[in-house]
């Protein structure tokens, strides 16, 4: 494809995508599970709703909620539930069918499937929910897949910003090396591959990287991260003449860089 | 929804998000900008190069190397605050470039950006 003929689709494709205005973006939720995310919409919605849901190959997903359960499938494209098992999806789903939720749980798993994103629109319920109306929970569609919908990863400690820097940095780095000048200290760290890349570190690559802390007589108290897959680089400019290079687990880089700032804010 | 709901929708969540903007990085194209005020063409053109400089030029060449891996996400200083980059995970020639106060929460904001991306992707 050309590259004019590349942007050109770029453009047509961008425009297009303002005229939903009424229309949402779902994203994946946590771990980039796109059912979890259907699941948590399901969870986060109170108030009677027909929920639609728009994969990017035009297969859609409407479902009727309320008081955060799911009452029942309005739509879907043909063949989510094998066989017979599909006449359950269209079926009010009652408090104590087991056999119907294990269907609908897997038929919104295998809609989600591996998409990266949906959108969603959100309507309210043409029909009114009687008493009698009471679907099922998200949370029970969701322990049926084995997910745990409040199940969310424990933010990383900040180490106390009193104790400094580089003592906080032990505990979250992969590797740490202090650059003087042109005499980078040994590298230490608990992962023996990262301290031998750092103790290896080519000084004309870190040179480069430095370059973007601007100016050398500005660079201090500044610093620099790299994102690459599972780790990252973090480089902080501690004066005029050292810096501290580090690498750190990717989850942990925000961490580092907060970290920096307040021992930075205590001087 | 479109860029622009994304890219407002995500700054109203982050409101340390001062400016995004979704830029084509092998032609240099600013596609879309969302930004607390007006912002002159030259200065999100002259963004778009550094990150084009910073993902594909030599200081992404050395970072990658140290880190064995091509680099995905920056962040660096800027004027009066850091410069975020986001490279779309499955369009590299598509990224998103932020200027955000120093009190921005880096891990949740990244996070988000690439999400943005990853939808934008997996829509065109």
């Amino acid at each position: 494809m050309s590259e004019d003929r590349r942007l050109r689709d770029k453009l047509t494709k961008l425009a297009a995508d303002d005229e939903g205005h009424d229309m949402r973006r779902l994203l994946p939720g946590a771990g980039g599970d796109m059912t979890r995310a259907i699941l948590e919409e399901i969870d986060e919605t109170i108030l009677g709703r027909t929920l639609s849901f728009h994969a990017p190959d035009g297969a859609t997903l409407r479902i009727e909620v309320a008081n955060r359960r799911l009452l029942a499938f309005t739509g879907y494209p043909k063949g989510l539930a094998p066989g017979p098992e599909e006449d359950k999806l269209t079926t009010s789903l009652a408090h104590d069918d087991e056999d119907a939720l294990v269907t609908v749980a897997e038929a919104i798993a295998r809609f989600a499937g591996d998409a990266t994103g949906l959108t969603v629109r959100s309507e309210p319920l043409a029909r009114s929910v009687g008493p009698g109306m009471l679907g099922r929970s998200a949370t029970a569609l969701a322990r049926t897949l084995g997910i745990d919908l409040y199940d969310r990863p424990a933010p990383v400690q900040m180490p106390d910003p009193r104790k400094g820097f580089e003592a906080g940095l032990g505990r979250l780095a992969l590797a740490v090396a202090v650059v003087s000048g042109a005499d980078p200290s040994a590298a230490t760290g608990p992962d023996a591959d990262a301290v031998g890349r750092l103790s290896a570190m080519d000084r004309d690559h870190l040179a480069r990287i430095s370059a973007e802390l601007g100016p050398e007589t500005a660079r201090s108290g500044r610093f620099l991260l790299f994102y690459g897959g599972e780790e990252a680089l973090f480089i902080g400019q501690k004066d005029a003449s050292r810096a501290v290079v580090a690498l750190v687990p990717s989850e942990h880089a925000g961490t580092v860089a907060a970290l920096w700032k307040a021992t930075r804010d205590l001087t | 929804m479109g860029i622009a709901d994304q890219l407002n929708a995500m700054r109203r969540d982050f409101t340390d998000c001062r400016m995004a903007t979704f830029a084509d990085l092998a032609s240099g194209l600013v596609l879309f900008t969302s930004a607390d005020g007006r912002v002159p063409q030259e200065h999100l053109e002259g963004l778009c190069g550094r990150a084009k400089a910073i993902f594909s030029g030599t200081t992404g060449q050395a970072a990658s190397a140290m880190l064995r891996t091509p680099v995905q996400q920056a962040v660096l200083p800027d004027d009066d605050g850091l410069l975020v980059l986001v490279r779309s995970p499955s369009e590299p020639d598509e990224a998103l470039v932020c200027h955000c106060t120093a009190e921005i929460d880096l891990p949740s904001f990244t996070a988000r950006a690439a999400r943005e991306l990853a939808a934008l992707g997996s829509a065109q």
